[in-house]
């Protein structure tokens, strides 16, 4: 069964990437006037992909953002701004839909949220407007060893389902961050607090700034500065971060939306084929194993990053 | 007491409720039923393009000037778009009125800052500078 679904999976992938191979082989984006292919190929294209990428999201445990900003540049012939626009809208569109269910349900924390939000929505702001006026071969490069970056977190990052935080700082316990939350599986009450906060805001700020620049929305970064830095249980990290991402990537969407950075052609095809392969891909996540499916994706991401920095060299 | 977590609104805010408008949008435009600004088959023309110079050379004007222009089918798109941007904003003006009743001074502040800086976003105010 995983052998399969991991071969239709690969097959798939490789079958969009033909679908555009123009740009492939030519090694730069062209328009589809200048390539000859018709318009129409590449929101199908992109449709198709972002299906795909909806699919195997869920699974290997990122956000649609992180896979559609690198592997999207590197094999379309849109422009690094468009491309952006469309993943923070993606990956807002995903964060939102999720969002207010995990709060209810009490996962994701507004105490924890708030501070670590308003940080990262600032700098995600700076970095969309220095994206945006950056030339492109430097945010080519500069995404290039963002999504490398990733990669690597993704190998060797390791998790704590329950951090130990024998004493809190004063910043956290000055505004009462911590908690209760039902843990399902256990049918346990799980105490939670945190330390390191002002450590963590530091963090948040930059990786506010990075998701701003390259479009990526943060859930990479945010779940391990939460649970491993923070201390905060690793449910409580996930739900958090998603409840984030919609606060940090509304910041950074505004200024790609005002700044022109949006082509309806690009976003449309994006965010449903995106939401429905997440659709598909919850209810795979009963099936597949998603450790192959990480792989998978690590290795999808790690072509995609490797080409980015070619393109950034102009190669 | 409530506890914050539970202060957010439930749906319409939702952009669940974005499922069923969305596509039609689409459909919209994909057949021509409203006039695009930039018909389909030009847009190609333009996507690779820098957001700037794809600006400057098809004389769209940035800011909200997308709102004026909901007659034609690619601009009605920035309608979803625009709604999904604004929900946390809206999510945000509703849960201040129960932080300040909860005397919660220090995340109401937190809350009106946070309105602000999106609200600052938004309008174009806030990081207007650069292409």
């Amino acid at each position: 069964m995983l052998k399969k679904s991991f071969i239709v999976f690969g097959i798939i992938i490789v079958l969009v990437l033909l679908a555009v191979s123009p740009v492939m082989a030519t090694g730069q984006p062209t328009a589809s006037a200048a390539s000859g292919t018709p318009w129409w190929v590449w929101p199908l294209s992109l449709f198709l992909l972002t299906f795909v990428m909806g699919i195997v999201a869920i699974p290997a445990g990122v956000g649609g953002g992180v896979l559609f900003v690198p592997i999207v540049s590197s094999f379309f012939p849109f422009n690094l701004d468009f491309v952006r626009g469309a993943g923070l809208m993606i990956a807002l569109s995903g964060s939102l839909a999720a969002g207010p269910g995990l709060l209810r349900r009490g996962l994701a924390d507004l105490r924890l949220s708030m501070p670590v939000a308003l940080i990262a929505s600032v700098f995600s702001i700076l970095g969309a407007a220095v994206g945006l006026a950056l030339p492109k071969n430097i945010v080519q490069f500069g995404l290039g060893g963002v999504i490398l970056a990733i990669v690597v977190v993704m190998i060797i990052a390791k998790k704590s389902e329950y951090p130990t935080v024998k004493v809190p700082d004063s910043l956290s316990t000055a505004l009462r961050i911590s908690g209760i939350y039902h843990e399902d599986s256990t049918q346990q009450n799980v105490d939670w607090k945190i330390h390191r906060t002002p450590v963590g805001l530091v963090l948040f700020a930059f990786i506010g700034f990075m998701a701003g620049m390259f479009g990526l929305g943060a859930g990479w970064a945010n779940v391990p500065v939460l649970n491993l830095v923070m201390g905060a249980p690793l449910k409580l990290s996930v739900a958090t971060s998603s409840f984030l991402l919609s606060i940090t990537d509304t910041s950074a969407a505004w200024v790609y939306i005002n700044k022109g950075a949006i082509i309806p052609l690009i976003v449309a095809p994006s965010i449903i084929g995106m939401m429905l392969g997440a659709f598909v891909g919850a209810k795979l996540l009963t099936k597949a194993k998603p450790s192959a499916i990480r792989y998978f994706v690590i290795v999808m991401l790690f072509l995609s990053g490797f080409r980015a920095i070619l393109k950034g060299f102009g190669i | 007491m409530v506890p914050p977590t539970h202060l957010f609104p439930r749906p319409p805010l939702s952009p669940y409720i974005l499922i069923p408008i969305y596509p039609i949008i689409i459909l919209v435009y994909i057949f021509g039923i409203l006039e695009p600004k930039i018909p389909l088959d030009q847009v190609s023309n333009f996507w690779g393009m820098k957001s700037h110079k794809y600006l400057e050379t098809t004389g769209i004007k940035t800011g909200w000037t997308w709102l004026g222009m909901y007659r034609h089918s690619d601009f009605l798109n920035f309608f979803p778009i625009a709604f999904l941007a604004a929900t946390t904003i809206m999510c945000y003006i509703a849960i201040i009125p129960t932080l300040i009743k909860k005397k919660d001074t220090i995340y109401a502040i937190l809350a009106i800052l946070e309105v602000l800086i999106l609200v600052g976003a938004a309008s174009g105010i806030i990081a207007a500078g650069g292409h």
